[in-house]
């Protein structure tokens, strides 16, 4: 069985002569067919994760420190930028947040579509321009004969994306990384998009690995979850065991942060997210724990746990 | 809508954008509202809610007269400021103040925080005291005074938006106006924002102009509730009947669409798809603007135009546009 497997992913960011950990010690595996999702807030070290497995990152700047990326036998941290060529499209597809500003304004929808398959393949204008549309019908774009000929400021949101995803399985890939593919859309819209990526998988067997910071999405779309903060996995879980019996207190508290049809209750996690450059020694979220015993401050809790459930806190492991 | 006397009145407003203009001639008119007619009573958060282009931003900045509307009228505080010039405006400015989505591009780069909330004093010409009143409004933000030489790329998003809202209320203004204010924020950020608007509420008494798209922060937020489709206002009552009672399949398809974050085991068959996407602005469709993407539909919906009409109580009212609600 084909499987995508991140492990234990260090980067870090240059400055100067410094290097600062921005992701430490991140494991996930990607199986087919599944959806694992990566949560967490702004600045918790997510989309980089997500780019990294493609090396998509500034590799001036941005350095996988340590780990492995293993793919079909091959170890994508290792492989030569001509290697990864042939991955990115072909076995492992990616989509992004902002469709608009992923798509070229200045070339047709049919265009970019068209590139992107001749890049993969050797084959004729017309051949494929016939699997584009046939692409973008599997996709759910209607009159797609007229959209290939369009530009992207023709569409609306949720079209673009759904060009987007077009695009991305065009080369017929084992998994699929999507970077926040609905944040920039209505809720409405959100629901279409998901469920188109839903059936996707279904049909094509697709291994998703959704970004995303919006527990709803999860909810309804992960298999497994992977919480993130400050650049460290804090939770992971089976989703109906992180959403039933969250373990984390960064869990626990942003399940209550997140305002809920039906209850007026605001709750929210005192403090900030902690900068890269300072972050804390000992678990970076003790300084906004409810929970914070004096090994907090002094050690890093590692992620552990049973049966596919870990959590990387002190709470219950020392005497209090 | 209420005892109280309404801080802000719409009476059929419209506002008309010229679009993809010609060399000569005028072009496509678009429009953003149409013959929208609302109450704001003073004292009270009036929440509008729609997804994107439906006109909600639009009617926020009609309202404060940013933008002038094309047809109709604009009340505030009583008087008729349809026709105002922006010499007239000025001293009225003070009274209404709006906080923006992005609290980065909402405060100026290169100007210190101190600098930023120096300014509405500096323009309504009230100096004297300006440093203890900075001083005291920040701390009503939950600001730290030292911050005050800092520049805006030092601080996170929601110390950005918490200065934001210090610099609205600086002036004690009656109305606010808040587009989206938490939606660039993290979740964990978000309620600290929600809760400190809602506390300033009550202390200054002021009058809110929430927008947003998301209906559970409405929720929290507000007494009334517009809910907008394509420039027109589809339904409009307290926020606790709407909630409880939604009469128009367009609200009842918002929040139908919300993922709620609870595991539930039948979440992939539930999962039914949302037909169709938001028509052209540009061409709207015939009749109902909504009935293109409505599951109630009958012939009736795809010929004449629904009027809001009341199917509340005249204590509570509940102005729905729909046949068939």
């Amino acid at each position: 069985m084909s499987e995508l497997r991140v492990m234990d992913l260090h980067l870090a960011l240059r400055e100067g002569a410094r290097f600062h950990p921005i992701v430490e010690a991140v494991d996930l595996t990607l199986e087919k067919g599944k959806t694992v999702a990566l949560v967490g807030e702004s600045g918790c070290g997510k989309t980089l994760t997500c780019l990294s497995i493609l090396r998509l990152l500034d590799e001036s700047s941005l350095q996988i420190t340590q780990g492995e990326i293993r793919f079909s036998g091959l170890d994508l941290v290792t492989l030569s930028e001509r290697e990864l060529q042939r991955i990115r499209g072909n076995s492992i597809g990616m989509i992004f947040q902002d469709p608009l500003s992923s798509l070229n304004p200045v070339f047709s929808v049919g265009n970019q579509l068209v590139e992107a398959l001749q890049n993969h393949r050797k084959m004729s204008f017309s051949e494929a321009r016939d699997q584009s549309i046939a692409m973008l019908e599997w996709v759910k774009v209607a009159d797609p004969v007229r959209r290939f000929r369009e530009y992207p400021y023709q569409l609306s949101g949720g079209m673009r994306q759904r060009i987007m995803i077009a695009m991305a399985l065009l080369g017929k890939p084992e998994f699929l990384l999507a970077d926040e593919p609905t944040t920039a859309l209505d809720v409405t819209i959100q629901a279409q998009i998901l469920s188109l990526l839903l059936e996707l998988q279904e049909k094509m067997g697709l291994g998703i690995l959704l970004v995303t910071h919006d527990l709803g999405v999860v909810a309804e779309f992960a298999d497994e979850v992977v919480v993130m903060y400050a650049g460290r996995v804090v939770e992971q879980a089976s989703v109906q065991a992180l959403f039933e019996n969250p373990q984390h207190p960064y869990t626990k508290g942003l399940l209550a942060s997140v305002p809920r049809l039906g209850s007026k209750k605001l709750s929210s996690i005192p403090g900030q997210v902690p900068h890269f450059r300072s972050f804390p020694t000992g678990c970076r979220f003790a300084p906004r724990c409810p929970h914070k015993m004096a090994i907090c401050e002094r050690e890093m809790p590692t992620l552990e746990g049973e049966n596919g459930h870990k959590s990387a806190c002190w709470l219950g492991r020392v005497p209090i | 809508m209420s005892d109280k006397a309404p801080l802000v009145r719409l009476q059929d407003v419209s506002q008309r954008f010229w679009v993809e203009k010609p060399w000569f001639g005028k072009g496509t008119p678009l429009y953003a509202l149409r013959e929208v007619t609302l109450e704001v009573p003073a004292g009270a958060t009036v929440g509008l809610v729609g997804e994107s282009g439906c006109g909600k931003s639009t009617l926020a900045k009609t309202m404060l007269r940013l933008i002038p509307s094309s047809s109709g009228s604009v009340f505030f505080d009583g008087k008729d400021i349809t026709h105002h010039t922006p010499t007239q405006m000025r001293p009225l400015r003070r009274h209404m103040q709006m906080i923006f989505q992005d609290p980065y591009a909402s405060l100026h780069p290169r100007r210190t925080l101190l600098q930023s909330l120096q300014e509405p004093f500096v323009i309504h010409g009230e100096t004297q005291g300006m440093q203890e009143k900075i001083q005291e409004v920040l701390s009503e933000v939950g600001m730290n005074p030292q911050l005050l030489s800092r520049y805006p790329h030092e601080l996170s998003g929601g110390q950005c938006q918490r200065v934001s809202i210090a610099r609205a209320l600086s002036l004690h203004p009656k109305l606010v106006v808040a587009d989206e204010p938490v939606s660039a924020l993290d979740v964990s950020i978000r309620a600290q924002i929600l809760q400190l608007l809602l506390d300033l509420k009550h202390r200054y008494q002021l009058t809110y102009v929430f927008v947003s798209h998301d209906l559970a922060v409405i929720e929290i937020m507000s007494d009334f509730v517009v809910v907008m489709y394509l420039g027109q206002v589809v339904e409009w009552t307290s926020g606790k009947e709407l909630f409880l009672r939604p009469l128009h399949p367009y609200t009842e398809l918002l929040l139908e669409a919300i993922p709620v974050p609870v595991f539930r085991a039948d979440r992939r068959k539930q999962h039914r798809s949302f037909s169709q996407e938001v028509p052209n602005p540009l061409y709207p469709p015939s009749g109902c603007p909504f009935h293109t993407r409505c599951g109630k539909v009958t012939e009736r919906c795809k010929r004449e135009k629904p009027l809001l009409r009341n199917l509340g109580t005249p204590e509570t009212p509940h102005y729905v546009a729909c046949h068939e609600a």
